[in-house]
């Protein structure tokens, strides 16, 4: 955290954001106080450190949008530094511009610390200034001497002039550690090349690094001879045959150095940044690649020629794999979600004055990255429905034998193709007997049904159900858990309930892998190829000919009515002459019957995003290539479902109306005097 | 802020050119200014005003190294016509002497 406050303070240095630098400097001071021990940790300082935490995101966002003017110090700000001053011992000290500290070659003795910067072509370009770090050297010593170098370009022609080419010797004069001299260069060693060599460093020390710069050796040394850095014990020997011998021995020397600084490299380098675009180019032309695969499999079979056959056979293990790898690639860590919530459940909890612990579970667990951006709504959600009424004050807790803090775990695994993410509270538990109550009262419930555990409890997912009886501004409004449903379900996700009344409860989220490559179901309309998730399919028949009310576009189906909806009156095509298909699709708690002219067979669909262009298009949420190449809609069946039973409510209306209208005429009818 | 946009910094008069450099001296207006500066050692004499620049960065100056190097290079007269407050700062940070030489050469 001391570090974050530096590096955020070190960061701000490099743009020249004073209000942020005095104001970190002080968040700094008493971070310090805080790792040495002289503070102790309690809570109202936690508190302010949140708050200041706040207090610097407002900042940078200010910051991010006018760069150019300083921050308004408001009374929030004023009252944070006041309170953050008060646990520094030392009155906040303007950060020191640092006065360059000018040339004093004739202080050149070997108690110096000597500091070679060979700064990285990009550095100016990263937003670096080499300035920046001499002035901060500044801060730990003098700066007895400086030479900087510059390497001209090839030509005066067509050279980038942002491309760093300057590098720097210096001699500092500074009673600072290794590490405090480092850390001047954190944030440029990794791409930079940075030697320092501490005070007293033995003549041979120079040696190896002249042999390390490239170039003649002798050049380097004989430089730093004269800019007076050598050793003088040394520097007075012969000047070219004395370092000869001790070229060889000097890197054998330096091995352990040169190692850890390879070391620090492979850190550094062990991720690369990608843009996302691209990783969803090469997901997307994997996908073609399976696709095509199969295609050529199903042909090589047809050819019914032994080898070909297992040629492609080993081609299309080769592809899978691949595809799997590339998948794979997307995947990140669902830490990137529960680093959110420990912040989350310490202010939720204060607020409500519940002692709470959170236990982070399995947060190395992958997932893919378009995912992460979707649960978060909802855990967030479940975890504040869950304090606000799974976990019960601390005095009812004590008087059940529980211990006062309340435990909330978030666990994440992996589970046989899925992934699970279970929210366990060791609350109340879901009260059976409130939930059902409350949705009779509703109207949410048909009378005299009888509902097993799991259905009682999934009655919360309704929309404008709530159960706690006092609504307070963290949850209870009724609005929440029918989203999470529907965020979940969006994800092609389920979630599932378990409580045991005075034990607390587990919410379990089950999401599918990826969300790019689906088992889809192939069918046709008016020659098109349209593609449905098949987990959202629940059967196929013939479109029947009887039981069917076409006015109001419903099909009696096992004891009930379903609505239905044809595809092509959503796409306007003429009626078809032959026979039809029902495709009967459930989402939820919802079924709908949905009208194609052929049933294919399944396929497996590469979800391709839609063109801007059609992103507004309703009932289709994507397309996907097929094996012969040609293009097909996949059907957003939700949406599909939502709106067939729109149409029948409207319809049944507008049927229901007529046909009062229709027996008032008749009853007029009957009644008039003839 | 792109002050070489709006008009270049080179005048060239006889045997001298006079480059006069507005506004920021940084990464964002180095790339702008690059061509004009150079052309400047067409010229046996070259004197640089540094009076209106309102910032300069490591980048800016080692733009204003490069073509003193080069000009030095050719054998040219090269100078700073002024000296600016926030430039001296910069090249003292650095421990470079340039200007003054330059200067020293043009005081004659």
């Amino acid at each position: 955290m001391f570090r974050s406050a530096h590096t955020i303070k070190g960061s701000a240095g490099l743009f020249a954001l004073d209000g942020l630098i005095a104001f970190t400097h002080v968040m700094e001071n008493v971070l310090d106080r805080m790792r040495n021990g002289e503070l102790a940790i309690d809570k109202p300082l936690v508190a302010l450190l949140l708050a200041c935490n706040d207090h610097l995101r407002h900042m940078l966002a200010h910051y991010r949008s006018e760069p150019a003017t300083p921050f308004p110090e408001d009374a929030e700000h004023r009252r944070l530094l006041t309170a953050l001053e008060a646990h520094t011992q030392f009155a906040p000290t303007a950060v020191a511009s640092a006065a360059p500290c000018p040339a004093a070659p004739e202080n050149s003795e070997s108690g110096n610390w000597h500091l070679f910067l060979r700064y990285h072509p990009d550095l100016f370009q990263h937003g670096f200034d080499p300035a920046s770090f001499l002035r901060y050297l500044g801060k730990h010593g003098s700066i007895v001497h400086i030479h900087t170098r510059l390497e001209m370009p090839a030509t005066l022609q067509d050279f980038d002039p942002t491309t760093c080419r300057l590098s720097n010797e210096l001699a500092l004069h500074s009673q600072a550690s290794a590490a405090d001299i480092a850390a001047a260069f954190e944030f440029i060693q990794d791409d930079s090349e940075i030697d320092i060599l501490p005070p007293a460093s033995d003549y041979d020390a120079f040696v190896a690094l002249a042999a390390r710069y490239g170039g003649s050796p002798e050049t380097h040394l004989a430089r730093w001879r004269e800019a007076g850095y050598l050793p003088s014990a040394v520097s007075t020997a012969p000047p070219v045959q004395a370092p000869m011998p001790s070229l060889e021995a000097a890197p054998m020397q330096n091995v352990p150095q040169e190692k850890r600084r390879s070391v620090d490299r492979v850190e550094g380098s062990r991720f690369i940044r990608i843009e996302a675009a691209k990783l969803d180019a090469l997901i997307n032309r994997v996908g073609e690649l399976v696709i095509s695969t199969a295609s050529s499999r199903m042909r090589a079979k047809q050819t019914a020629d032994s080898d070909m056959i297992q040629a492609v056979e080993v081609l299309s293990q080769l592809v899978e794999g691949i595809r799997d790898d590339a998948l794979n690639l997307r995947m990140v860590p669902i830490s990137e979600i529960f680093n959110r919530f420990p912040r989350m459940v310490h202010d939720v909890s204060a607020r409500l004055g519940k002692e709470i612990e959170l236990d982070l579970v399995g947060a190395d667990t992958e997932i893919d990255k378009s995912m992460i951006e979707k649960l978060t709504d909802p855990l967030m959600h479940i975890v504040r429905n869950a304090i606000d009424h799974g976990i019960e004050d601390a005095e009812s807790r004590l008087a059940q034998g529980k211990p006062a803090r309340g435990l909330l775990r978030l666990k994440a695994y992996h589970d046989t193709g899925a992934i699970v993410v279970d929210i366990s509270d060791d609350g109340r538990g879901m009260n059976k007997a409130a939930i059902l109550a409350k949705a009779q009262e509703r109207g949410l419930l048909a009378e005299g049904r009888q509902l097993s555990d799991p259905e009682v409890y999934k009655l919360i997912f309704l929309p404008g159900f709530s159960t706690a009886e006092q609504v307070s501004d963290i949850s209870g409004r009724g609005v929440g858990m029918d989203v999470v449903r529907r965020n979940i379900e969006a994800l092609r996700g389920e979630i599932e309930i378990l409580s045991t009344a005075g034990q607390g409860s587990t919410l379990r989220i089950r999401l599918p892998l990826t969300l790019a490559i689906i088992d889809g179901f192939h069918v046709e309309v008016g020659g098109s190829s349209l593609v449905l998730p098949l987990d959202m399919m629940a059967e196929c028949m013939d479109m029947p000919s009887q039981q069917i009310s076409r006015e109001t576009r419903q099909i009696w189906l096992r004891d009930t009515w379903i609505p239905y909806i044809s595809l092509r009156e959503l796409f306007s095509l003429p009626p078809s002459d032959e026979p039809e298909y029902v495709v009967v699709a459930q989402f939820g708690q919802t079924t709908a019957g949905i009208i194609v002219d052929r049933l294919i067979g399944d396929i497996q669909a590469v979800i391709k995003p839609l063109g801007s262009l059609f992103r507004s298009l309703r009932g289709v949420s994507g397309s996907t290539i097929m094996g012969n190449g040609r293009l097909a809609l996949i059907l957003d069946i939700p949406q599909l479902i939502q709106l067939a039973l729109k149409r029948e409510d409207r319809l049944v209306e507008q049927r229901q109306a007529s046909l009062t209208e229709h027996s008032i005429a008749l009853a007029n009818s009957a009644t008039r005097p003839i | 802020m792109l002050v070489a946009d709006i008009e270049s910094p080179l005048h060239i008069e006889g045997q001298e050119a006079t480059l006069t450099l507005q506004g920021d001296l940084t990464i964002f207006t180095v790339d702008a200014l690059k061509d004009d500066i150079f052309l400047a050692l067409n010229c046996p004499r070259i004197r640089v005003s540094l009076d209106a620049v309102t910032d300069i960065d490591s980048c800016g100056l080692q733009l204003l190294l490069m073509l003193a190097r080069q000009a030095q290079d050719l054998g040219r007269d090269f100078a700073l016509s002024q000296s600016h407050p926030e430039v001296d700062a910069l090249l003292a940070l650095y421990g470079l002497d340039l200007p003054a030489q330059a200067a020293e050469e043009s005081a004659p």
